[in-house]
């Protein structure tokens, strides 16, 4: 029963992070897809899978939050790498902030209020 | 500039097994307005030519299964932003014509394994129904027509369902939740009437078959011992039954009276049948134990999905024990006959 409830709670929390975790890749430079994929998974406990990445770049494509462009690869053939658009600039701005509320508030509340 | 596909270089069987594994992420993401198939195809595409980079050509399965499975099961491949059915933003009509359209487009268009579970399913469905309606019919008129219909569905959904989960086994897929509402049910009916035919209704049948030799044979014996009566005595000459030669003749003695003789008064037949039951179940517990000890394989073949788990170990306990029960149910009749002074 505990262990349903916190997988359940566990995947839904993920869920949420993951997006804001992948424009939050993209907020210094532009990147591709596969490096994206690759440095979020090398965070404990957030990727389940390295697939479920992809559809959140296809929908943030089709949203307007991120673009892409082909660049050619020495190492083979050309590479598309995302980059944050204004729109999805301002948005992880706002995400940022509404998750460090977040963040902060449950901090604080563990901190005062007895767990035991 | 466009992405073009490379040639991965990956063995037959693993170029088989990711062309599967991308048929089963674009059926997942049928239906899903906010993605683009195409494009995450294509990003699937990169990703295992990225993760394949540095390994020996042709890639084998094995290393291709590896980078599947860190990718995830196409199953979870809906975004994470995508309404659930449930949700407040999709309304029943919306919801109920988009799981139309993904079922259409997996009929005609998705992978195999998808679409011979849902074949399997709406024969079995079909199947059902039509043979409940034969159930109900005059099984003179058209009952007799609709009942064949119905359990000739009923074989070719299981036909199917085998067929479906055999390709998903080939392709190294498993049968997830969804597809085991849709594969299983004619499975589970097919291996409960298979586990009746085989397993429970010979010693049933058995035990019937039996008891009615013996009674035969008693009323013979009785007769015969009676001295054969009939003609003047009985004008209708016909032959008498065993309760009437019982009753006419109270003074002869069969050898099933003797054996009878031997048990508690007070329900003698009923506890014989009872004993012939245990015996002929004993005997065929003993046959089939050890017989499905012998070949598990083919008893989970047998029984898909029930058996899958079947291992003979198990079956060989059943039989001994059986076998124990059977030499103990020899050792009671000889005792039994031996006291009646019939041996």
């Amino acid at each position: 029963m505990d262990a349903d409830f916190l997988a359940n709670w566990t995947t839904q929390m993920r869920k949420g992070l993951l997006e804001l975790s992948v424009l939050a890749t993209l907020k210094a430079q532009r990147m591709y897809g596969y490096d994206i994929v690759k440095r979020l998974s090398s965070v404990e406990g957030l990727v389940m899978g390295e697939g479920t990445i992809y559809p959140i770049l296809s929908r943030f494509k089709k949203e307007g939050l991120v673009e892409t462009t082909l660049a050619e690869s020495p190492e083979g053939p050309a590479r598309k790498y995302y980059q944050l658009t204004d729109r999805g600039r301002q948005l992880l701005g706002k995400m940022l902030v509404s998750w460090a509320q977040v963040r902060d508030g449950i901090e604080a509340v563990s901190s005062t209020e007895s767990l035991l | 500039m466009t992405y073009a596909p490379t040639n991965l270089g990956l063995a037959p069987d693993a170029e088989a097994r990711l062309d599967n594994y991308l048929r089963q992420v674009r059926a997942a993401l049928t239906g899903t307005p906010d993605v683009s198939p195409d494009e995450i195809e294509a990003d699937i595409r990169e990703h295992v030519e990225n993760e394949l980079q540095t390994c020996v050509r042709p890639v084998s399965l094995s290393v291709l299964e590896a980078v599947l499975n860190r990718l995830g099961p196409p199953t979870q491949w809906l975004p994470t932003g995508r309404a659930t059915p449930r949700g407040e933003l999709l309304s029943v009509w919306k919801y109920a014509s988009e799981q139309y359209r993904r079922i259409k487009n997996t009929l005609w268009r998705g992978p195999e394994d998808w679409r011979l579970a849902y074949l399997a399913f709406g024969t079995f469905a079909f199947g059902f129904f039509v043979f409940l309606i034969g159930t109900q019919e005059d099984h003179h008129s058209r009952g007799s027509a609709t009942m064949p219909l119905g359990i000739m569905s009923l074989i070719v959904s299981y036909i199917l369902s085998r067929a479906g989960v055999s390709l998903l086994r080939q392709n190294g897929g498993v049968v997830d939740s969804a597809r085991k509402w849709l594969l299983y049910p004619p499975l589970v009916l097919v291996s409960l009437v298979l586990l009746l035919a085989l397993v429970v209704s010979p010693p049933i049948i058995a035990t019937a078959g039996s008891y009615e030799a013996v009674r035969h044979a008693d009323r013979q014996e009785r007769w015969e011992l009676a001295g054969e009566p009939r003609g003047a005595h009985f004008p209708d000459r016909r032959y008498l039954s065993n309760d009437e030669l019982k009753k006419q003749y109270p003074d002869v003695e069969t050898t099933l009276d003797k054996f009878l003789a031997q048990l508690p008064r007070i329900g003698a037949e009923p506890l014989a049948v009872l004993f012939l039951f245990v015996g002929c179940g004993s005997l065929w517990g003993a046959v089939v134990g050890l017989l499905a000890s012998r070949f598990p394989a083919t008893v989970r073949a047998l029984f898909v999905p029930l058996g899958n788990g079947f291992g003979g170990k198990w079956a060989g306990r059943v039989g001994l024990a059986c076998f124990a029960i059977l030499v103990i149910w020899c050792g009671l009749v000889s005792r039994i006959a031996t006291d009646a002074g019939l041996l």
